[in-house]
């Protein structure tokens, strides 16, 4: 077995146990990670949107932008770079947080409820396989979002020192944030246990470039099995960790935060799989090359950041209680996909070669 | 016997259609992989091209800007040899 192989391996059991960990220690049900949830909620928390139940600052993502930005500097692998169609990347970064926000979840949470017995998630991700085939497709044609560049250091530092800022003020002044009451944006572990558990998990998908995209995309592409290791054993690990904690429950009905809109559960994640293709990872990968110095995937996290905001200010997302989105929703699901495409046709066939 | 390695090149490009490209250009002798995380901490495609002395100059005759760099594989020791400006 190769090292890459076997690095996924332990990070992807370590992974897992750490969400399950989460999960005991307070956070929502089947979400001791949702990379969607907790941007969601941050946007929440700093009152860029004002739907109460899904406000707090998750000190997660803040440990994972912290822990990719401490590692890649402490290895000399932090590169401030960027220059890569930056708009169309905040655009699509929007547009993937609207499609997990449909599914309510993104492809980590999809991973951590099929390990909780979640089916509808097993939906989501034949819907999510199918958009990263329809992102292969184009990639495989010549699809690209143009190459990055060196830039000025400031540049790549700027996101992490953004999630300092946060982390200092939550600890420091926490009352200038929206905090949920109710509701899931409520239940979460303790602000140091939180921090550690993204700082952990950040250290480890930077080293082993973890992504939950990744390893589907490389199977359809390059017949490359090495990356969905990470994906499989954080399922392995979580599975085992829901069955000794109990909060294993086999079905469609009833799941914790989940619908059981199946149609509108697959186009979600389409949208994610395709548009995360499209980025070159999905959103937990994304955080990590920011908190590298990509100042592209930088521009992605603020494109997720407010598509969280749009989502729930213009009520597009999922919804447990009317099982699926409203028709606004299911209208931005279509028009997201056709918008998707029409990038990838337009920047597969119609740039000069 | 004699205890020989077989020479590797590797090339690394800014996008997957890149790879395709190259590996399509210099024929059997070519696979695509994964980028071996020891040479970055990105995930894209390059060129692996199996036993070739002169690799270098064939991948650089079939270039084109979407090229990144080209490394050497001794065992698992990669050197940089070839990197866009």
């Amino acid at each position: 077995m190769s090292k890459e192989k076997r690095n996924l391996i332990i990070a992807g059991v370590l992974i897992g146990a750490v969400s399950v960990a989460l999960v005991a220690l307070g956070n929502p049900k089947n979400m001791g990670f949702c990379i969607a949830c907790f941007i969601r909620d941050i946007a929440g928390a700093t009152k860029l949107h004002s739907a109460a139940v899904v406000q707090y600052v998750r000190p997660e993502i803040i440990g994972l932008v912290l822990g990719a930005w401490i590692i890649s500097m402490a290895t000399g692998e932090f590169k401030s770079r960027g220059g890569s169609s930056p708009m169309l990347r905040f655009i699509i970064g929007a547009f993937v947080m609207i499609g997990a926000l449909v599914f309510l979840g993104c492809p980590f949470r999809m991973i951590l409820r099929l390990a909780g017995g979640d089916l509808n998630a097993l939906v989501a991700l034949f819907g999510f396989i199918a958009g990263i085939a329809c992102g292969c497709f184009f990639l495989s044609r010549g699809f690209s979002l143009g190459r990055y560049y060196k830039q000025n250091s400031l540049e790549g530092h700027a996101l992490p020192a953004v999630n300092i800022l946060l982390l200092v003020l939550l600890i420091a002044v926490p009352s200038v944030f929206a905090f949920s009451e109710k509701g899931p944006g409520s239940m979460h572990a303790a602000i140091l246990i939180s921090l550690a558990a993204g700082l952990i998990v950040g250290i480890l998908a930077q080293k082993t470039r973890l992504c939950m995209v990744g390893g589907i995309r490389d199977i359809i592409l390059v017949k490359d099995y090495t990356l969905i290791f990470g994906f499989i054993f954080i399922f392995v690990a979580a599975l085992i960790g829901n069955l000794i904690t109990g909060n294993f429950k086999l079905g469609f009905e009833g799941q914790p935060v989940a619908q059981t809109a199946h149609l509108w559960n697959f186009l979600g994640m389409f949208i994610v799989g395709l548009g995360s293709s499209m980025l070159g990872g999905c959103p937990l990968r994304q955080l990590i090359l920011a908190g590298e110095g990509n100042s592209d995937s930088a521009v992605a996290v603020l494109g997720m950041f407010t598509g969280a905001a749009v989502a729930h200010n213009f009520k597009l997302v999922g919804n447990a209680t009317e099982n699926g989105p409203n028709t606004y929703g299911k209208v931005a699901v279509i028009a997201i996909i056709i918008i998707l495409l029409a990038i990838a046709a337009v920047r597969t066939f119609k740039e000069e070669k | 016997m004699e205890n020989r390695t077989e020479k590797i090149t590797v090339a690394t490009f800014f996008n997957h259609y890149g790879a395709m490209k190259m590996k399509k250009a210099l024929g059997p002798d070519a696979v695509l992989r994964p980028v071996p995380r020891l040479l970055s901490s990105s995930c894209g495609t390059c060129v692996f091209v199996n036993g070739k002395d002169d690799a270098l100059k064939e991948i650089l005759d079939n270039a084109d800007e979407n090229l990144e760099a080209v490394y050497t594989k001794d065992s698992e020791k990669y050197t940089n040899i070839w990197k866009v400006n």
